[in-house]
């Protein structure tokens, strides 16, 4: 008989730590031994949460991929799953089927400079490779991580981004549309932030992450900085059901984001990214 | 399951050769299936050709024709016919057979706060299918590239797929709206199958393409009279071939998959738009369309849940829907959607066209909009507006 991919696995809540008011980070361990012991992951990939009843949602893993028995994952509470998995208590439990789809190039941006660049509330795709370089700091170059959001208050993780800011070697920028008197980092876009920060362009992977329209500004900045395409990697998201390549809703043009993606190498993704309809 | 010293005897001088059945020896075929296996075969229902599970030859569409043009179908019945399978396609060939227009996937229940999830595969007796044309064989190649032949493998599609007995049945006529001669699909079947009849006005031709189809073949010997195949019957065969393959629609004979996916502008989705009525009979309709969405349905003490899935279709606009945002938002999305995925896509995804010509999506659109008219357009020379 084969295994079936469609079958959840029982996760239990070891944690629910709200980050704001909509968004909050789940921490799960799966309930079976046999099971956490083989599970692993790379930073990237997502995993399918289950609430019985309601239904599936695909959400990407923020944890160490070192740190076997928790799955963390930092949720937006915005549609009818991820509302009631806001909900979840410690010890209870949920359906977890994982992990899915492609990571970020770990092992082949080693000694090269990182640019993280993200907008938006969403840079939880994004976090697990942050905290997987800061804990292999000697094995990469210079780490820049940009962030963007609408709001300054929408900022979260605020003092992880100062931890960060006082790491040797790395360089955090952020920018706020609209800000607080209280905000002391920069005003307007993401990519507003290019003059602020200093990286070698021949030497560096850019990993991308947040709204299209964002992904598309800030290829033409990097394209612009002398960055090749290829050096550039961006997550994306779609509709995804099964998370296997069966359902459909995911395809972007002949790809099918859960199993090729999420995380794809900018050329392959050219041709259809950012055009209306795909 | 069906082996004998007999039959293994009888299989060796069967091989590679075809024979001449009378019509009434079907029904031995199907007894002689029906041990075994779920047989499952065309029959008339709501106005339509529909696979059901048979057991009589009585059951079989005797003397039925199909007519079929955009937006529409009808079947003809001509009392003095003596062919079973005159009628090309129905709305459905044997795709709601193995990849079911829905299914129960798993269920999860609840006590005391623990979640156990149970899955619903189950074993089955197998399937055999009679009366598989060209187009519906191409097109079970293409599912089962699709759930089984890929990085994951779909064990509900595979539950009902495994040990399928195929008896493929030759067309000897094509309606208005088949055009498999020219995505090279059809009319003649060359593979994959484990019988193949062909229908002459007396008699079939009956071959075996597999070693399944060879011991029902020495089965059935040893109940029926297998017949050399005659000269007359060797030349009937091919002039019902002949007729099937005579079709008026074609595909442009241009490099359709590049012409497409370069004119993602053009002014004829638009046209396209004002036509279609985005209902998804064209997905639903298609032997080769995969997706589908999945569901909970919740008992009513809450304790309980069944997850399902069903066929769902780029048509709808929760399709491309993510939490706040439709991807596809209208209906000339919706539609350029489908055909660039079925006709370019779908080369890069499975190394050909998703396509097989079958020609349902044509008769059982409402709006009668013509897929091989529009690729037509859409392709030509001289394009109005090219981006």
């Amino acid at each position: 008989m084969l295994t079936n991919p469609y079958l959840p696995m029982v996760g239990e809540v070891l944690e629910n730590h709200p980050e704001t008011p909509d968004i909050f980070t789940l921490r799960l361990r799966l309930k079976e031994p046999a099971l956490a012991n083989n599970y692993s992951f790379e930073p990237g990939q997502f995993n399918m949460l289950y609430m019985p009843g309601v239904g599936e949602v695909p959400i990407s893993i923020v944890s160490d991929p070192d740190d076997k028995h928790i799955i963390d994952h930092t949720i937006r509470a915005v549609g009818r799953v991820t509302r009631v998995l806001q909900k979840l208590k410690v010890g209870d439990e949920t359906g977890i089927r994982g992990p899915y789809g492609s990571s970020w190039p770990m092992a082949q941006i080693k000694k090269k400079d990182v640019l993280i660049i993200t907008g938006g509330l969403g840079c939880a795709p994004v976090v697990s490779v942050i905290n997987y370089i800061v804990k292999r700091r000697a094995d990469f170059g210079r780490l820049v991580i940009m962030q963007g959001v609408k709001h300054s208050n929408d900022l979260i993780w605020k003092d992880q981004y100062q931890q960060w800011a006082a790491l040797e070697n790395t360089q955090v920028a952020l920018a706020a549309n609209q800000t607080t008197p209280a905000w002391n980092w920069s005003s307007g876009y993401v990519t507003d932030l290019f003059d602020e920060v200093c990286f070698d362009s021949a030497n560096s992977i850019a990993m991308l992450c947040g709204p299209e329209i964002m992904m598309s500004a800030t290829i033409r900045e990097l394209l612009q900085r002398g960055m090749t395409e290829a050096q550039i990697w961006l997550t994306m998201e779609r509709n995804m059901q099964c998370a296997i390549g069966h359902c459909g809703h995911c395809q972007h043009g002949s790809q099918f984001v859960c199993k090729d993606g999420p995380v794809f190498n900018y050329p392959v993704v050219r041709e259809w990214f950012f055009r209306e309809g795909f | 399951m069906l082996t004998t010293m007999l039959t293994k005897t009888l299989t060796k001088t069967l091989t590679k050769t075809y024979h001449a059945i009378t019509k009434n020896d079907l029904q031995t075929l199907l007894d002689i299936l029906n041990q075994s296996y779920q047989c499952v075969g065309p029959t008339v229902s709501e106005q339509t050709l529909k696979y059901s599970s048979i057991s009589k030859l009585s059951q079989l569409p005797l003397g039925y024709i199909d007519q079929q043009r955009p937006g529409e179908y009808q079947l003809l019945h001509n009392t003095d016919s003596k062919d079973y399978f005159s009628i090309t396609t129905g709305a459905q060939g044997v795709k709601p057979w193995l990849f079911k227009a829905q299914e129960k996937l798993w269920t999860v229940s609840k006590q005391d706060g623990r979640i156990q999830f149970n899955s619903q595969l189950t074993d089955e007796k197998p399937l055999a299918i009679m009366g598989l044309r060209s187009c519906d064989m191409a097109a079970l190649k293409l599912q089962d590239q699709h759930f089984l032949q890929q990085q994951f493998q779909d064990p509900y599609y595979a539950g009902h797929r495994d040990n399928l007995f195929i008896i493929a049945v030759n067309c000897h006529r094509s309606t208005e709206t088949c055009f498999c001669v020219s995505t090279g699909d059809g009319p003649e079947i060359k593979e994959a199958y484990d019988l193949l009849l062909t229908e002459l006005e007396h008699d079939f031709i009956i071959q075996s393409g597999s070693s399944a189809g060879h011991e029902v073949l020495a089965i059935l010997a040893q109940q029926v009279t297998l017949t050399a195949v005659t000269e007359q019957q060797a030349l009937e065969k091919q002039q019902r071939l002949n007729a099937a393959a005579q079709q008026s629609r074609t595909l442009p004979d241009r490099p359709i998959a590049q012409l497409l996916a370069h004119r993602l502008n053009h002014q004829q989705w638009n046209n396209i738009a004002e036509r279609c009525l985005s209902c998804g009979n064209c997905t639903m309709v298609c032997p080769s369309c995969f997706c589908h969405s999945e569901y909970d349905e919740p008992e009513l003490d809450l304790q309980t849940s069944h997850h399902f899935r069903q066929w769902d279709s780029c048509f709808a606009s929760e399709h491309s829907y993510i939490a706040g945002f439709h991807f596809r938002k209208e209906t000339r999305q919706y539609y350029r959607q489908w055909l660039t995925h079925k006709f370019a896509f779908w080369h890069e995804q499975y190394g050909r066209s998703g396509c097989t010509g079958c020609g349902r999506c044509i008769s059982w659109c409402p709006a009668a909009i013509d897929v091989t008219e529009e690729l037509a357009i859409l392709c030509q020379e001289t394009s109005c507006h090219v981006d």
